[in-house]
């Protein structure tokens, strides 16, 4: 088979398919868990499931990825059933933002990337700074009603909880249960994928024909060293890049030019939002939801920076941080 | 959706079907045919991944084709006297049409992706890449780094340990010509063991990537490079390695793919040890279709 000549337009095509063959398989786990839920899941298990007030209960969502490591493409289709199942909206939010950073997978390539460049300092501090900026964001989040963050359709599909009778007679019809469980994780596939699919298309799109512009990269060299503009070029670079939080620290941790602060707020936002999360998340929250969430997690992260751009000195004098 | 007609509904099923089916096919397609190699790592489970992955989708959309007449009850706990609505209605959102028109985008858009992607990038992209990363280790922001030839000590003056040129022989036996083949990101990586790089110092190696000229603008002077991918194709980066040849200079094609042989050495940049090779040939290759983490 004769393959078209690569060309600008190859690249976009080329960078598409590969994120797209990377993140569907998990997007295909997402929803078939999302499956499962919908036909399993009592409606209000997760009220029994997390602590009842809801501080403690967000302070846990943020730790389920060290249970449950989900990375940020499969995640997005299980919170959106977590949430029709009665997960309130503060817990959601923070292990929707936690799981993709505060997850052992995730600890161990930042730990193993950065081999050589403070990995325990590094990797402390992506998990703690992300718990922290998820928590607060499910704080913010559940002062909101669900009606004024979520969608109609995730809204409509709420459920109400049942008598427990109810529940187990309807357990009990296993193969009505399977079937739904099928078709649930088919429309939760092809309307996440939708989402995916445009992300995917327009970071490939940047990150083919425009971030590697030299003009571009002569730019975001020449302000490396400045400590007010550095951590957010790097976060707009992990927002186009839209990388996997498995794989970002890799990509980052052989920078020479940005100092470590700021490569921290790239492992930090990236993962919690980027192109492609932005459309994934437009599928459980409303636009302005998305653009509120958006802002605040750029205004954390940055803020964040600064605190641990006065504390990192210190931090590397500890010596429980060098390995 | 609600009011949708039981013809329209099952139209959109039909075709939420084939978009299942063609994302199963591509997957398939690009696992079983080997393409899959340019766009993921062989390491871990990625490209595994892509075959299971597909041949899910083909089994969700076949099996939600073959139970549609089963009940449209949506399965959820609702309350005495709740029901989902005609069709579920909130399974979904938006119009009949909308829904086409995202299931024709999913569909179009993979097929597309699929008959157009040349299975690499382009020279210009790669250059760029290259003089971004050239640009991020420290070296000269618009081309590919000039390098110095210092000599690097650590290597030198390093103990070589338990690691010896029989060691090395044992896992990584030599070629006809006495050459070692080894990746480009093999030697570049090699200098950051001094106990490794005691040892392969002197040693003749064959590599084979896509040449550049060296920043320097010195004649004999270039560098040899590869992409490699972390887990895609997306997220790969170049790792060079700079070529002195030591004799009469090959004529080379900028960007073209070359199998270069001569002594791999080590020198000194900016206080790190950096592999580089001395040449002494150059033959046109093709590009190697099955390497580690890289195409």
């Amino acid at each position: 088979m004769t393959l078209p000549a690569p060309s600008p337009s190859g690249d976009i095509f080329f960078a598409f398919l590969s994120i797209l063959l990377e993140g569907a398989p998990f997007i295909l786990l997402g929803a078939l868990i999302s499956g499962a839920i919908d036909a399993w899941l009592p409606s209000g298990a997760m009220d029994r499931l997390l602590p009842k007030r809801a501080f403690p209960a967000i302070l846990v969502s943020g730790l389920l990825g060290v249970i449950f490591p989900v990375c940020e493409c499969a995640i997005v289709p299980v919170i959106r059933r977590l949430v029709q199942k009665g997960l309130p909206l503060g817990c959601a939010m923070t292990y929707m933002l936690a799981a993709p950073i505060v997850n052992p997978i995730v600890a161990l390539s930042t730990w193993t990337a950065f081999t050589g460049r403070d990995p325990l300092l590094m990797m402390g501090s992506r998990v703690g700074l992300g718990y922290v900026i998820a928590v607060v964001a499910g704080l913010a989040a559940s002062r909101f009603r669900a009606s004024s963050i979520l969608k109609e359709g995730v809204l409509a599909g709420i459920a109400i909880p049942v008598p427990v009778e109810g529940v187990e007679a309807a357990r009990t019809d296993h193969g009505r249960k399977f079937v739904q469980a099928m078709r649930t994780a088919q429309r939760d596939f092809l309307d996440v994928a939708l989402y995916f699919v445009v992300g995917v298309a327009i970071a490939s799109l940047l990150k083919t024909q425009v971030f590697y512009r030299p003009s571009l990269q002569e730019g975001m060299a020449a302000v490396a060293g400045n400590h007010w503009i550095a951590s957010p070029v790097l976060m707009a670079m992990a927002f186009v890049l839209s990388l996997c939080s498995t794989t970002d620290a890799f990509i980052i941790a052989a920078d020479n030019l940005f100092p470590a602060v700021a490569k921290l707020s790239f492992l930090v936002f990236g993962p919690m939002l980027d192109l492609k999360l932005l459309f994934l998340y437009s599928t459980v929250l409303k636009p302005r939801a998305v653009a509120g969430m958006a802002g605040f997690l750029f205004l954390a992260v940055y803020a964040a920076g600064f605190g641990m751009e006065a504390l990192w000195p210190w931090l590397q004098t500890l010596t429980f941080m060098k390995p | 959706m609600s009011g949708e007609g039981e013809w329209t509904r099952r139209f959109l099923l039909f075709m939420e079907l084939w978009v299942l089916l063609i994302w199963a096919a591509m997957m398939g397609w690009f696992y079983a045919s080997g393409r899959i190699n340019a766009y993921l790592i062989g390491e871990g489970t990625f490209r595994i991944q892509v075959l299971i992955g597909g041949l899910v989708l083909a089994v969700l959309g076949l099996f939600n084709w073959q139970m549609r007449h089963v009940g449209e009850d949506c399965g959820h706990d609702h309350g005495e006297g709740e029901s989902c609505g005609e069709g579920g209605a909130h399974h979904h959102e938006g119009t009949a049409l909308g829904r086409g028109l995202g299931l024709a985008l999913l569909a179009l858009s993979v097929a597309a992706a699929a008959a157009l992607t040349p299975d690499d990038f382009s020279d210009k992209y790669k250059r760029n890449m290259l003089s971004a990363y050239a640009s991020r280790s420290g070296g000269d922001s618009g081309a590919p780094e000039a390098f110095r030839l210092t000599p690097n000590n650590a290597v030198a003056d390093g103990a070589a340990g338990g690691m010896t040129l029989a060691v090395v022989e044992k896992y990584q036996p030599r070629n006809a010509a006495g050459n070692f083949e080894l990746g480009v990101q093999e030697l570049y990586y090699s200098s950051a063991d001094p106990e490794y790089a005691k040892v392969m110092r002197g040693q003749g190696v064959e590599t084979v990537g896509q040449v550049v000229k060296d920043g320097s603008g010195e004649a004999g002077r270039w560098r040899v490079f590869v992409l490699q991918m972390t887990c895609c194709a997306a997220d790969a980066r170049p790792i060079s390695l700079p070529v002195v040849f030591e004799g009469a200079v090959p004529a080379l094609q900028e960007m073209g793919w070359y199998k270069l042989e001569g002594k791999i050495d080590y020198v000194e940049e900016r206080g790190i040890a950096v592999a580089v090779l001395r040449a002494s040939g150059a033959q046109p290759s093709l590009r190697p279709k099955q390497q580690r983490s890289l195409f």
